[in-house]
């Protein structure tokens, strides 16, 4: 089983419904998405993600088990970590690159926690948030994906981490998504 | 170098068992990733580049330890974080506080001043604060010091400004601040109901007993399951029947043995009522 790890900021909100929308019911693996939100809106992300997903999407409390199958959503204002124990632990430490949950944080436990079985993902972002991150998750043992910035609406993110990480792959939105379905 | 160096495990427990012995606290309790990333932030922030430093440092240095030992507990950030907890607090909770003669409190593992003072304007706001006696705990001196001062940074203001204003357009949190010196503070008056005492909510006995309401939000998340599970008891015990005990959004009291023992006042704030068993 492989641990998906999907950050992304402005211009992400699309490609990560699209994802969603076409991961097949049943999916082995678990997603964690880690998207830089409005910090005092608690609902309706999850049912907005949820329109299209053929997969169970929740926002997870402190230390709930991570089970496969599942996508969850990094909560607003909060960092999102998954533990040794497979478990979420949450956190109101300070802002990481401006961002609550920042990216870096949940890309470096999920590579700490799970190493050659890790996957990063980044997409469209407005800041280097994700960078740093996905650089630690291909130290790890793990793959790591950027998608394309020629289709980013904004390409600040995925072009810091392409500067500091050589990438596995470089991927169009709907590369990602046959990615992911072939992913074993 | 950044703030998300891998410190090894073996590492780790060294500087777990150095804070243990130079300050007599005891982080094997904590939630693990989270005290990783606040060792690497601190080693980070303050240049040290092996654990091996760090662990030198805090033997030699005493105001470090200090320093150091205060950096791992995680402060809350903003004043009236959940804007809609206070509000629903405001306009539920001290309505029901004002029958009593004389209200205790109970803030523990306070870490920054945001949850006290948030307390404290809002207990202000509903004229209840004289009759209040607040109990701020915390096992690091440093942090009660920092609280007591009631010293407030600019950018902070205008954060916590923006969230008291969701909870009230018209509150102006600059009501409650005095200028000096070019710095800003709390007003000293709102500390008047305060008690601050060093203690740990893990470790020691609690400050009293009889509590009307224990304000615990955020604070399990840097706690592992058992530490939880031991703390939530103890509060239940100190809590006197009908008191109230908040806890943070994303936080429960899933695995404690006490669950039953509390009733949602609000689901969706996480404010509960402790029932007579």
């Amino acid at each position: 089983m492989r641990n998906i790890v999907i950050g992304g900021s402005a211009g992400s909100f699309q490609t990560v419904t699209a994802i969603l929308a076409n991961i097949p019911k049943g999916y082995p693996h678990t997603i964690f998405l880690c998207l830089h939100r409005l910090k005092n809106v608690r609902g309706g992300f999850v049912e907005a993600l949820s329109l299209k997903s053929n997969i169970s999407i929740c926002e997870p409390c402190d230390k709930d088990p991570v089970l496969p199958g599942v996508a969850y959503l990094a909560p607003a204002n909060y960092h999102m970590y998954v533990d040794a124990n497979n478990q979420f632990s949450l956190s109101t430490e300070e802002p990481v690159n401006h961002s609550r949950p920042s990216i870096d944080v949940t890309f470096c436990s999920i590579a700490r926690t799970f190493k050659e079985n890790a996957v990063g993902i980044l997409l469209s972002g407005a800041n280097k948030d994700g960078a740093l991150g996905l650089k630690t998750i291909k130290e790890a043992g793990g793959e790591v994906v950027v998608q394309s910035p020629d289709e980013c609406q904004v390409k600040t993110m995925t072009t810091a981490a392409i500067k500091i990480t050589e990438v596995d792959h470089i991927l169009f939105t709907n590369n990602i998504i046959e990615y992911l379905k072939n992913l074993k | 170098m950044d703030e998300f160096q891998n410190i090894p495990y073996e590492d780790f427990r060294k500087i777990i068992s150095t804070v243990r012995t130079v300050r007599n606290l005891d982080f094997t309790s904590f939630a693990q990733d989270i005290l990783m990333h606040r060792m690497s932030r601190s080693m980070y922030m303050h240049g040290l580049q092996s654990s091996e430093r760090l662990i030198s440092k805090l033997m030699a240095d005493s105001y470090f330890a200090d320093l150091f030992v205060s950096e791992m507990f995680v402060p809350t950030t903003e004043m009236f974080r959940d804007s809609s907890m206070w509000k629903f607090f405001e306009d539920n909770i001290i309505e029901k506080l004002k029958s009593e003669t004389l209200c205790k409190i109970w803030i523990p593992q306070i870490c920054g001043d945001d949850e006290l003072y948030s307390l404290l304007i809002t207990l202000h706001r509903k004229r209840i604060l004289n009759r209040c006696v607040v109990y701020a705990t915390s096992p690091v001196q440093k942090i009660l010091t920092d609280a007591k001062s009631g010293y407030v940074e600019q950018k902070k203001i205008e954060i916590s400004d923006v969230n008291f204003k969701k909870m009230d357009p018209d509150a102006d949190l600059n009501h409650y601040l005095v200028h000096e010196d070019k710095y800003d503070y709390f007003s000293p008056e709102l500390l008047n109901s305060v008690i601050f005492i060093k203690s740990d909510i893990i470790t020691d006995t609690p400050p009293d007993n009889g509590f009307n309401l224990v304000l615990f939000r955020d604070r399990m998340l840097y706690m592992n399951q058992s530490t939880k599970k031991r703390v939530v008891e103890g509060i239940a015990r100190t809590l006197v029947d009908d008191g109230f005990f908040i806890i943070g959004i994303r936080e429960n009291l899933t695995g404690c043995d006490y669950k039953g023992v509390f009733i949602p006042v609000s689901k969706s704030e996480n404010i509960f009522v402790k029932v007579q068993r």
